[in-house]
């Protein structure tokens, strides 16, 4: 037992509760976990049913899109076949990549942790379960009508990355490029939502003793990965954004003549794009990193260093986002930055590569199924990597732009770096949650298959390319050298196919849901999501001495299952987590957590409604949608801030711990602050819009400080803003003083510092919109005004979410539920408040100082 | 639940953490974006003159690699310092000296190719 685990002034006994336990605490804590049953489990909130949905539905995604694969191999396997014509071999090779990355990629490692962090952190749960629900069934909801369209031949055709103008209405005046920018919008919020809730799990639910040090690597992996979606996704929400208002309001952000330029789309994808590819493949590292050691039976070579790569891929990969517009025309020098940091980023990659090879090396090795996956991930994905160098280099990258060759390293890369770890992770990971294990023997035949498919498939391709055939056409001439190639790809397409066939007929055979029964720790594996488990997770939350606990402390499966540890049992009858710090994991708090509720699944059959009859242009129904999500989401926030309803408990060994904080210290602050990062970061990008627009077409910028709004305007504006900010402060600090058995002037005064901030937030935005409109600048006439209205419009969303906040905190004041201690919604809403405030008046420093900067 | 100076101490380590990335992605940043402004405005006699980028890009690389210089040593110091001997803060003062110098090793090398290769091509 480290002495670090303990809160200060208390010592941790090696086993804090002593035997034997009482007879109704198992009992207890059964009955609180109980997952509901039949009909009902639509409304599961807990980990373990969510991650398996998730991961269902991600694979049958998957399944989806493969089928869309073949259909295109059939096309190619022979010159000028006649299988598909051109219009819909474009909506399949776009949904085919649209559906393999949004749908199936970033939610099956997303739906995997969702799955196994709690377990593995020895946690109960999440801390957000609702939010994993919510995110999952928006998700469903969302990916299933989007998938649809293409039944409806109306699924968008212009490539996974959307460029304009092909995109834009000129070039595609159907509804298929609004399903892809409302729909993946609108998923991208739901990756985004798990990332909040992965981030602060692992930070914040870890079991005593799992200091960082002894963080396993896939949490690591996982922590990076939520952090790259928090920086990388609002890029492309962004983007969606301006070509969803140019498609609809015909704002120009891409149309040339009117200051507007394509490659800003590019910019914005790519720089979503390009950190996505290590997104997908730091979860699938992070896997690999834990099933390597168990195959070997030794720990993992380098613990250090792989935690050093994971970070470092997570910011190099930042700079690598120009590394897929090579050929637009961008300055040598600045091309050669983005080459040397594609070389920089093959570090971390080859120290995580060397560590897995060092490790089978110093190991004895048990060559199951799941090590067979990572081997042939090994030898792809190191191809894969290597090809990846190739195309840095930026002559050799203009010789294959656009070819074949980038369909190959691209196959390589995703399917050999991630596919290949997934299917390991089925295989290690089935006897988790599965009565059964999967079966050797089909496993070898599906690695088999899959491996020799891939290789058929796709090392050809690397020469179709180089012999010029460009991607994305639907068919080609014969005689060009292409032939044999392409049908030696199609042949290896169906192999693959057939290896996934043998494995979803290996899972529909063995796979039988189980919690306590499943078949368990087959592998001998060191981590804690092999401790016996009920649908409460652990019995009792372990503390950590070592990176494979369950090989240095003998007796601790026994000892945790007898309730031994931390919290045996439910201390306020309801569900719980131990909350822990976030460097040393010493416990900080219990949190009381939700059981199974319908707020989830409709508030995100709300949210799937406004965003997909939005696309069909039914405006009306679309927002009785929205409205329906926000008071869905109300309804389930109004239960989720229960104040110190319950007095300090004692979770064994001495150790005793607050049911309810507030402040730095909550995970609801956490989640906050993770947020204002994603807003952050989106008005970043907006902000980088501008400036890039600026700089291509400074023409369409005003240059004569007369043809701008009259300096007191923006004055005016800032003086609301700063005045709502400081309305709101005035509030929180009555709210200080506002005790909860008395109705005193306090609570009024934090009510009514918030029925002042609301309109004075309001009246800063309209003081700007009219200032602009009053000027003259209509944001259709330019780049110029569509970028400063959109910074406007941005600035209207914060308004309108936060009247929705400050009226729902005035409701919890007038109904008692807000005071000085139970004061977790009020510090949310003056978190954002005074981050949109902030925001509000650098767009305003921005729209009327760059501008006067320049004359 | 820390005592105070402990716990200015642990939010020290955790900034400095951080500080290395968040050099890396200004300097990446400032780069890229004042070549790309030197290039689209070449001629026009503003700020972003061709003859600058390289005293620009030099200056920042210099200050970048100094501030990472100064990370590492004071990361360094720390982790020798540190006496509470617990695995998470040794773990911790390693990884921002580590980082600090992953971020050093990209900061130079993206800066190399200056010297080779012309600003607008």
């Amino acid at each position: 037992m480290t002495p670090s685990a303990a809160p200060p002034g208390q010592r941790l006994t090696p086993l804090p509760n002593p035997l034997p336990r009482p007879d109704d605490e198992l009992a207890r804590l059964e009955a609180a976990w109980k997952p509901p049953s039949g009909w009902k489990l639509l409304t599961a909130v807990n980990n373990t049913y969510i991650g398996i949905f998730y991961v269902a539905t991600a694979f049958v995604f998957f399944l989806a899109a493969g089928v869309l694969a073949l259909l295109m191999r059939i096309q190619l396997a022979v010159p000028e076949n006649t299988f598909l014509d051109q219009s819909l071999y474009n909506q399949l090779f776009t949904m085919h990549g649209t559906v393999m990355m949004f749908l199936f990629a970033v939610p099956v490692v997303e739906a995997i942790g969702v799955l196994l962090l709690p377990n593995m952190l020895g946690a109960r749960d999440l801390p957000f379960p609702r939010l994993s629900a919510y995110a999952f069934w928006a998700y469903l909801i969302g990916g299933t009508v989007f998938f649809g369209s293409l039944f409806f031949g109306n699924a968008p055709d212009g490539g996974w990355f959307m460029n304009p103008p092909l995109t834009s209405y000129r070039y595609s005046q159907g509804q298929g490029a609004d399903w892809w920018l409302l729909g993946i919008g609108f998923i991208e919020i739901s990756a985004i939502a798990g990332a909040i809730e992965i981030i602060v799990g692992i930070l914040r639910t870890r079991a005593p003793g799992m200091s960082l040090d002894k963080l396993p690597i896939y949490a690591w992996a996982m922590l990076v990965f939520a952090g790259m979606i928090v920086f990388a996704f609002p890029a492309v929400i962004l983007a969606t954004m301006l070509l969803e208002l140019e498609r609809a309001f015909h704002w120009p952000f891409f149309i040339a003549e009117l200051g507007g330029d394509p490659l800003l789309w590019q910019h914005l994808f790519w720089f979503f794009g390009h950190p996505e590819v290590y997104i997908i493949f730091l979860p699938a590292a992070g896997m690999v990193s834990l099933i390597v050691p168990t195959m070997a039976r030794t720990p993992l070579v380098a613990h250090r260093l792989i935690v050093l790569a994971l970070a470092g891929t997570g910011f190099l990969s930042f700079g690598l986002w120009v590394h897929h517009m090579f050929a637009t025309g961008i300055p040598s020098l600045s091309l050669s930055f983005f080459a040397a940091a594609g070389m920089a980023v093959s570090i971390p990659s080859a120290i995580q590569v060397f560590a897995w090879i060092a490790t089978f090396a110093s190991g004895r090795v048990q060559l199951g199924t799941p090590a067979l996956f990572v081997l042939g991930f090994l030898a792809v994905f190191v191809i894969g990597g290597l090809t990846g160098v190739m195309v840095a280099v930026v002559p050799f990258n203009w010789q294959v732009h656009d070819t074949y060759f980038i369909v190959a390293h691209l196959h390589y890369v995703l399917f050999g770096g991630m596919v290949f770890p997934l299917f390991a992770a089925f295989y290690y990971w089935t006897p988790f949650v599965s009565r059964k294990r999967l079966s050797e023997r089909l496993g070898r035949w599906v690695f088999g298959l899959i491996f020799v498919g891939f290789n058929l498939a796709f090392l050809p391709m690397h020469i179709t390319g180089l012999a010029g055939m460009p991607r994305r056409v639907y068919t080609y001439g014969a005689g060009l050298g292409w032939d044999n190639l392409n049908m030696l790809s199609t042949v290896g397409a169906f192999l693959i196919a057939a290896g996934v066939a043998v494995f979803t007929m290996d899972v529909l055979r063995n796979w039988r849901f189980a919690i306590t029964e499943a078949a368990g720790n087959v592998w001998n594996a060191g981590t804690l999501e092999w401790l016996p488990t009920g649908a409460y997770s652990v019995r009792s939350i372990p503390i950590v001495t070592s990176r494979e606990p369950l090989w240095d402390q003998p007796d601790l499966a026994a000892n945790v299952d007898a309730g031994r540890y931390f919290l045996p049992g439910t201390a306020t009858g309801r569900r719980e987590t131990l909350l822990t710090s976030a460097v040393y994991a010493r416990p900080e708090y219990l949190l009381q957590l939700p059981g199974p509720g319908w707020s989830p699944l409709l508030a995100a059959a709300g949210t799937a409604a406004f965003f997909l009859l939005l696309t069909v242009k039914l405006v009306v129904p679309a927002l009785i949608g929205g409205g329906f999500a926000i008071v869905m989401i109300l309804w389930w926030m109004w239960g989720s801030d229960p104040g110190p309803n319950h007095a300090p408990v004692n979770i064994g060994g001495g150790v005793t711990v607050p049911v309810y904080v507030t402040g730095p210290a909550s995970h609801s602050w956490w989640a906050m602050v993770s947020l204002l990062l994603v807003s952050g970061m989106l008005f970043g990008s907006l902000v980088f819009s501008y400036l890039y627009l600026w700089t291509v077409s400074p023409h369409v910028w005003p240059t004569d400080r007369d043809a701008l709004p009259r300096l007191p305007y923006p004055f005016v504006s800032a003086a609301l803003l700063a005045t709502s900010s400081v309305a709101i402060a005035y509030g929180g600090r009555a709210l200080r003083k506002a005790d909860a058995d008395s109705p005193g002037s306090a609570h009024w005064r934090v009510r009514l510092g918030l029925v002042a901030a609301m309109p004075l937030l309001a009246a800063a935005l309209g003081v700007e919109l009219y200032a602009q409109w009053q000027a003259g600048f209509r944001p259709e006439a330019s780049s110029y005004g569509a970028v400063v209205y959109t910074l406007a419009a941005l600035q209207g969303q914060y308004v309108l979410v936060l009247i929705v906040m400050g009226g729902y905190t005035l409701a919890r004041s007038w109904r008692g539920l807000l005071d000085c201690q139970r004061r977790a919604t009020f510090d949310n809403t003056m978190l954002l408040w005074h981050y949109a405030v902030a925001q509000g008046l650098l767009a305003l420093l921005l729209v009327h100082g760059f501008p006067r900067s320049l004359g | 639940m820390m005592d105070a100076p402990g716990r200015m101490a642990s939010k020290a380590a955790t900034w400095r953490l951080c500080l290395a990335p968040l050099i890396w992605a200004a300097h990446f940043l400032a780069i890229y974006a004042f070549t790309a402004l030197a290039c689209a405005r070449k001629g026009t006699g503003g700020w972003f003159d061709l003859a600058s980028v390289p005293w620009f890009i030099g200056g920042a690389t210099l200050l970048a690699a100094a501030i990472l210089l100064v990370t590492i040593a004071v990361a360094i110091r720390a982790g020798r310092r540190d006496t509470s001997s617990t695995g998470a803060s040794t773990f911790v003062h390693w990884l921002t000296a580590a980082i600090a110098a992953l971020v050093l090793l990209a900061v130079v090398w993206e800066t190399l190719p200056l010297i080779w290769v012309p600003v607008c091509g």
